[in-house]
């Protein structure tokens, strides 16, 4: 049974003869039951789990847009609000995604035990974390159509959408979704309390968060944050938002896009390894 | 390969032809974590229908084994098939033939009762009207159809309990597996709870159960193991196991601070051969007396009022192969 090939080895619960790659098996249809779980606890609060998402983000872009762009002058043709559109959008993106697989993920992993609970059933450990990272990804979708339509109801008024492209943002926003859900599971199989997750906060997120190119434009900047920039997947979805919702399709549109789908997939497969290798010792 | 499919392809019987394959066989079973060996290579045979009960005390290595059944854990070494099929390789389909009351209640608390059974139900992939329609047949099972719209925080103990048991059954198992199933409840919850799964061993589910309630054990199952130090120290029904390790009466003595080990000298030269002492706390128990060694031990203590005369049970059988009498 060893001699078998190294493609196959020891996985979730099974050993020899069970296909893997780099020791994490392909996630199957249970991975759907788990979202469709999260789905059910979703829409038990679904009014205000709406009202939630329509109401932070016009606060948001009404305090940003018109009173500190009052004071903001980036040398643009363009009204602050209209740059500060499309950031805002990517921010409570992430903000949806990180919050739902940050908290929500280790509240299921560590105090619910919910994964224990489901992996009694066939699903496997590589199931609950995929099924993981769609949820966050959706989370981070609602959020993004939920923004989307504040913004086609502002505008009239000021202005921010200026193609039909912009619809194609929802797309993006479920890749973005699962590079940042990914990036947050890869993260819980190693925290072991709740203050961890602050950490993470603290350290990943909001550098992530405040040096992405949402509220000012990086290439103001000297050009060594450029760079850091570029390593930062928010600048690449904030670059990505601005050139849909102004219809300005550039090479460099598609470079980023590349960009996401590729670091993305990796991310996926990290996420899956880690949480597996906290729940099957 | 489906699930469905690996079951049809599972042997249909034992190789030696017999029609009744057994659900669960482990040969040499091992686990490890790093260098701690929590069990060490143990056999196990449990027949179709068979209420097998594993018993041991705390860290005995009853958790990882089941653990093992359950496909959550990679066996370490050895073998172990369950209802012919192989743990290190059809784990899903293992797992689809499994219900399994785990020792904590991980319900989903943010799922009413319902809602806990029907998501659960999506996991075997058992259609929407389906599950629901098992589902009212479980909640009257376990007496909480009235609760169906519940919250999870809403349930007593025994209720909740109840419910994990409603939930292991939604894939119509044939094998329940119960990790501690009564800990915790009071009197009637537990009566309860037996009442079921002795309704659920006569529809032919195989049940593998471990508790510390040796009074469950005895009561429920037909054959049990006991576990110390990752190794099973006994096994056979629980009457043959009381016979062969506790015998007849027990005299049970009350000890005063200190005085245990006088004692224990004291009454060597009265008792028969053959009769043993262990120390439980502050008991003394004396096995395997006869009517005259008795009356001879009681008088020795001289204080009638502390001690007493009853049978024998598997808590007996229990302290004296684990030896936690003597060191604890």
């Amino acid at each position: 049974m060893v001699s078998m090939t190294a493609r196959r080895s020891r996985v979730a619960g099974a050993g020899w003869g069970v296909r893997t790659w780099l020791g994490v098996a392909l996630p199957d249809r249970r991975t759907i039951a788990v979202v469709r779980r999260h789905v059910d606890v979703y829409r038990e609060l679904l009014f205000i789990n709406l009202m939630l998402a329509v109401a932070e983000p016009t606060l948001a872009l009404l305090v940003m847009g018109l009173a500190l762009g009052q004071f903001v002058d980036l040398g643009l043709d363009a009204e602050y609000i209209v740059f500060v559109a499309p950031g805002v959008v990517a921010m409570f993106a992430m903000f949806s995604t990180v919050g739902e697989s940050l908290w929500g993920g280790y509240l299921r992993l560590a105090q619910q035990d919910l994964f224990g609970a489901m992996l009694a059933t066939p699903a496997r450990a590589e199931d609950i974390a995929a099924g993981e990272i769609v949820w966050g990804a959706l989370r981070g979708t609602i959020s993004v159509a939920a923004v989307l339509m504040v913004l086609a109801v502002l505008t009239p008024a000021w202005g921010l959408i200026a193609s039909p492209l912009v619809i194609l943002i929802i797309p993006v926003a479920f890749l973005m979704g699962l590079l940042f859900a990914a990036l947050v599971i890869a993260y819980i199989g190693y925290a072991r309390t709740i203050h961890h997750l602050m950490y993470y906060f603290t350290i990943v997120i909001n550098p992530i968060f405040w040096f992405s190119g949402a509220f000012f434009p990086l290439d103001q900047l000297p050009g060594w944050a450029q760079t850091l920039g570029w390593f930062n997947p928010l600048t690449h979805v904030v670059d990505i938002f601005r050139a849909l919702s102004a219809g300005d399709l550039t090479w460099a549109v598609a470079g980023d896009v590349l960009w996401l789908a590729v670091v993305t997939p990796p991310l996926c497969w990290l996420a899956i390894w880690s949480l597996r290798r906290r729940l099957i010792r | 390969m489906t699930v469905e499919q690996t079951i049809a392809q599972a042997p249909a019987g034992r190789p030696d032809g017999g029609a009744d394959p057994p659900m669960i066989v482990g040969r040499g079973l091992r686990k490890r974590y790093g260098d701690f060996e929590a069990v060490a290579g143990i056999d196990l045979h449990v027949a179709r229908g068979e209420f097998f009960g594993m018993l041991g005390p705390n860290g005995a290595g009853k958790t990882s084994t089941i653990a093992m059944i359950t496909c959550v854990l990679p066996v370490s070494g050895g073998e172990l098939h369950v209802a012919g099929l192989d743990v290190q390789r059809d784990d899903r389909a293992i797992k689809a033939l499994l219900g399994v009351v785990p020792q904590n209640n991980n319900l989903d608390p943010d799922l009413g009762v319902l809602a806990n059974l029907i998501a659960y139900a999506r996991f075997y992939g058992i259609p929407g009207r389906e599950a629901r329609r098992r589902a009212d047949e479980l909640l009257e099972l376990v007496q909480l159809s009235d609760r169906a719209g519940a919250a999870i925080d809403e349930l007593s103990g025994g209720m909740t309990r109840r419910l994990v048991l409603a939930r292991a059954l939604m894939n119509e198992p044939r094998i329940l597996v119960l990790d501690e199933p009564t800990t915790g409840l009071d009197p009637q919850a537990r009566h309860l709870v037996w009442t079921k799964l002795q309704q659920l061993r006569e529809r032919g589910v195989t049940m593998l159960l471990t508790t510390h309630y040796m009074e469950e054990a005895e009561r429920l199952c037909d054959r049990i193991v006991i576990m110390d130090r990752g190794a099973i120290i006994a096994e056979g029904r629980p009457r043959d196991l009381i016979e062969r390790h506790a015998g007849g009466p027990v005299l049970q003595i009350r000890t005063l601070d200190g005085e245990g080990g006088r004692l224990r000298e004291a009454l060597a030269g009265p008792l028969a051969d053959g009769a043993r002492i262990e120390t439980v706390g502050d008991l003394l128990y004396i096995y395997g007396l006869d009517e005259a060694a008795g009356r001879r031990a009681v008088d020795v203590i001289g204080d009638p009022y502390r001690t007493s005369t009853r049978h024998a049970n598997l808590e007996d059988v229990f302290l004296r192969l684990t030896g936690r009498g003597l060191q604890e």
